[in-house]
């Protein structure tokens, strides 16, 4: 039976099952029609699902309010993802993040999903996200959901770590015009213009456009390291709520800019004397776009379907790689309540990707235009076992992928609210990282070696390469995670999450036969499952409000990764990044001052400690400071003063592995705003 | 063959199944009930008869606005108040977990997920002439916080702090007052 029938048949069942088994609904009622006295004597049911907000979930979640971005001064989303426990954030350079749950942090980190108003925004074939192309208009944000842990069963594949679910706000909300302006020392100058307005009475939209100008960063000598880049976006959503049931959203966006960034590559020794390093400047375009669609029906009480569909297209015309990846997605969910104690969500999706490649001398692909397809299913049920008080949650993801095939993602949670303030969870979770086709064809030409030179010992020249390979199967985890959320009070509440995660056939080199070419000899390695390993940590987050007019906002992470290799692999430089690439230690805390007269003041001060090991490097620690003071002269009329990486004229946070690019150092940064909003 | 083969056929069943589902669901359908959740939205609704607010507060002149700031986006309990209007004006609710969306709206109910920090989205809006509305326990004893909804054996009840209404030149008939469980003076 071919995988579309499976899926289908699987999903006919299941709406059968569910069309016969709902339970009565109370929608006619008008309220108009139930006078108070009548309303205080009326007997009222409660549904245990029904107001929980995600906060409540079984799991370790975190949520970056608008509120939180805003004062925390961050020009872009993945710095506002440092005041998150338990995630790892360092730059690169000026235009590239690394961005991590929970270890195995890098510019591919490969493990962590996200999502951007439910559209999948990781790149499977180059196994990350590009950040620099993740912008919006931070003020239209509504909030940022960021999930460690596995979370594959509800939102999809390589949720192996975590997932970061980026919300923007309903055009509903966002009404009137907006019009930020600023610029600084490293913020050359960024504006936005957004204006939200109603096209009927149940139609509402909004369009924006943004630009921004981005200086460069230094080297460990305070010299330009020529990565200075701009960026252009321009969108338009559209919401409309013509039924008391149906609900569309439209949206389509579309970014254009380009990046300075500095290559370190190699020549082939049958091509030139040595030394065969040479660095070499290039000017990457990024442009992209996407269409996003969503049809949400509202059957009953906690009960509905979502429909969704997207297409969305990313373009770079990177020196070693130029590439261009196609991708329409389609999914339907639906949620229904089962007798009273149990809330289903299920859902089946299908992904068709195209890829299409231009081989350079370092970075060469068989097949230069290919494509991919992904089916998957999940199930996700919630079944309440005493009422507002204990929760049983079952959920499995079931994918088939072009390169490993079937993959089962099952979890199973359990929360414990004993009352409104204080809850109690614990879960077990399996998740994949599959390798995609850009895994099983590499071919990377990184690095030439000079005769008898270490670590060439031969006396000819020495070339290395990785190649892809497909033997490749799922990288896995096994977690186990506990965790508690108590309001002490109003005024002071504490989240705390421990975990345990332990991996198994994760991804590294092992050498292949050497061979020789004309003038040299050439070292493959080739990727392989050969390690395993486990890691443990402790994440919190703590919110103290000592005042109405002062709040503070902690976050503390710990995590200590252990990784042994398997089989024939002799890749230390891997394992050790797997081992060494994560802080052991993060604090981060922020603080918000309302000084009246429209005035605030909030400080972040962050520390982390050192990375003690990154392709046989190590990072220092440090501790930074950012500030921002704002004041609201008039209601709509806000001017603020930032000031970022206080401590430091410049310090490195991190550096590439697998694209030699070479890396810089993060600098002191100000810059000056005015934000107008009319409504 | 037993069963139909090909993927049209599937999807066709699969959408046939999908067009009986409301259908069997209108067969089932038994004696109207309120949840905890739609009873509090209805008492919200309900209040506007009994609340007299300053002129100036309203910003669009057919419609009140009923903000309600929860954090949980999938709540639909609210949607029992669309396309309902009350006095002559439409009822507009809007929900959002950012109490900056709210300002312009004349109820603010802040719903037991928002709890954490909700002082401060009080603190925010202490110069409008809101009504405030909540289940948080005890909410009527924080500053700027008026009405206290609670659920005892199954039944709604609510405590009203007079004096904080008043104060955001808010007047509460004596109507509303009597079916209180308590008032604050």
């Amino acid at each position: 039976m071919n995988v579309t029938r499976f899926i289908s048949l699987i999903s006919l069942s299941f709406s059968f099952i569910t069309c016969f088994i709902q339970p009565s609904s109370a929608e006619e009622i008008d309220p108009a029609t139930l006078p108070l006295e009548s309303l205080m004597d009326l007997k009222v049911t409660s549904v245990s699902k029904k107001s929980q907000s995600l906060t409540d979930a079984a799991a370790a979640i975190f949520v970056i309010t608008q509120e939180d971005i805003r004062r925390s001064g961050v020009t872009n989303i993945p710095d506002a993802l440092r005041m998150v426990p338990g995630i790892q954030v360092a730059r690169i350079d000026s235009s590239k993040w690394a961005v991590s749950a929970r270890g195995f942090n890098g510019r591919f980190s490969n493990k962590l999903l996200v999502l951007k108003d439910g559209r999948s925004i990781y790149t499977p074939f180059f196994l990350g996200v590009y950040w620099e192309t993740q912008d919006t208009v931070l003020e239209d944000i509504d909030r940022i959901e960021v999930i460690r842990g596995p979370g594959a069963s509800l939102w999809g594949a390589n949720a192996v770590n975590g997932v970061i679910n980026i919300i923007t706000k309903s055009s509903e909300h966002t009404n009137g015009l907006l019009a930020s302006a600023g610029g600084g020392n490293y913020e050359k100058g960024f504006a936005t213009l957004r204006y939200g307005g109603q096209l009927s009475p149940s139609t509402t939209y909004r369009v924006y456009a943004k630009h921004l100008e981005r200086g460069h960063f230094v080297d460990a000598n305070g010299n330009d390291t020529n990565d200075a880049w701009h960026n252009s976006m321009a969108g338009v959503r559209m919401d409309s709520s013509p039924t008391a049931t149906d609900s569309f959203t439209l949206q389509g966006d579309y970014n254009s800019g380009k990046l300075n960034e500095t290559y370190k590559l190699y020549r082939l020794p049958a091509d030139s004397p040595p030394p065969y390093d040479f660095l070499t400047p290039g000017r990457t375009g990024i442009d992209g776009g996407d269409v996003f669609f969503r049809w949400q029906r509202k059957l009953a009480d906690s009960s509905s379907h979502t429909l969704q569909a997207y297409y969305d297209h990313d373009k770079r015309d990177m020196l070693i790689l130029p590439q261009t990846f196609d991708n329409i997605d389609i999914d339907f969910q639906h949620r229904f309540t089962l007798g009273t104690n149990q809330d289903i969500i299920w859902g089946a999706g299908y992904r068709y990707g195209s890829i299409k490649l231009l081989s350079s001398t370092t970075l060469d692909f068989p097949e230069q235009s290919t494509s991919t397809s992904l089916y998957s299913s999940f199930i996700h049920d919630e079944i309440s076992l005493i009422p507002n008080r204990l929760s049983l949650i079952f959920g499995a993801r079931l994918e088939h992928n072009d390169t490993t095939g079937f993959e089962l993602q099952p979890n199973g949670r359990l929360i414990w609210t004993p009352n409104q303030q204080t809850s109690l969870w614990t879960a077990v979770s399996r998740a994949v990282r599959t390798p995609t086709v850009g895994d099983q064809q590499i071919i990377y030409r990184y690095r030439s070696l000079p005769p008898a030179t270490p670590p060439n010992s031969l006396p000819i020249p020495l070339r290395l390469e990785i190649l892809g390979s497909t033997q490749l199967k799922s990288e896995e985890v096994i977690a186990y995670e506990l965790g508690s959320r108590s309001e002490i009070t109003t005024r002071l509440s504490i989240d705390v999450a421990l975990f345990y995660n332990d991996y198994r056939n994760l991804r590294v080199l092992k050498p292949g036969q050497p061979y020789a070419e004309t003038t040299n000899a050439v070292q493959p390695f080739i990727l392989s499952n050969d390690m395993h390993g486990y890691a443990y940590g402790a994440e919190a987050a703590l919110e103290l409000t000592p005042f109405d007019w002062w709040r503070l906002r902690g976050a503390y992470s710990f995590e200590k990764l252990f990784m042994y290799l398997d089989g024939t692999s002799i890749d230390q430089i891997n394992k050790g990044n797997a081992a060494g690439d994560t802080p052991r230690q993060q604090l981060s805390i922020r603080s918000g001052m309302d000084l009246g007269s429209g005035v605030n003041l909030d400080l972040w001060l962050r520390a982390v400690e050192r990375i003690d090991w990154i392709d046989s490097q190590s990072m220092p620690g440090y501790a930074t400071m950012d500030a921002r003071i704002s004041w609201k002269p008039y209601k709509d009329l806000e001017l603020s003063l930032v000031g970022q990486n206080l401590f430091h004229d410049h310090r490195p946070e991190f550096i590439p592995e697998y694209v030699n690019t070479v890396p810089s150092e993060i600098v002191r940064s100000y810059f000056a705003m005015v934000t107008w909003k009319l409504r | 063959m037993l069963i139909p083969s090909g993927r049209p056929v599937i999807i066709l069943l699969f959408l046939t199944a999908l067009l009986f589902c409301p259908l069997t669901r209108q067969l089932s359908q038994a004696s109207p009930q309120l949840t905890e959740s739609q009873a509090k939205a209805v008492f919200v609704y309900n209040t506007i008869r009994y609340v007299t607010w300053p002129k100036t507060v309203f910003k669009l002149e057919d419609a009140i606005e009923v903000g309600v700031l929860t954090k949980a986006s999938n709540d639909d309990s609210w949607d029992i108040l669309k396309n309902k209007s009350i006095l002559g004006r439409k009822v507009i609710v809007r929900k959002s977990s950012d109490i900056d969306d709210l300002r312009s709206c004349q109820i603010i109910y802040i719903d037991t997920t928002a709890r954490k920090d909700f002082v401060r989205s009080l603190h925010a809006i202490r110069q409008e002439s809101i009504l405030t509305i909540s289940d948080i326990d005890n909410f009527h004893m924080y500053e700027g916080g008026m009405i206290t909804l609670k659920v005892v054996n199954s039944r709604l009840n609510f405590t009203v702090n007079l004096a904080t209404a008043r104060k955001s030149a808010l007047d509460i008939s004596s109507h509303l007052l009597k079916l209180a469980h308590e008032v604050l003076r």
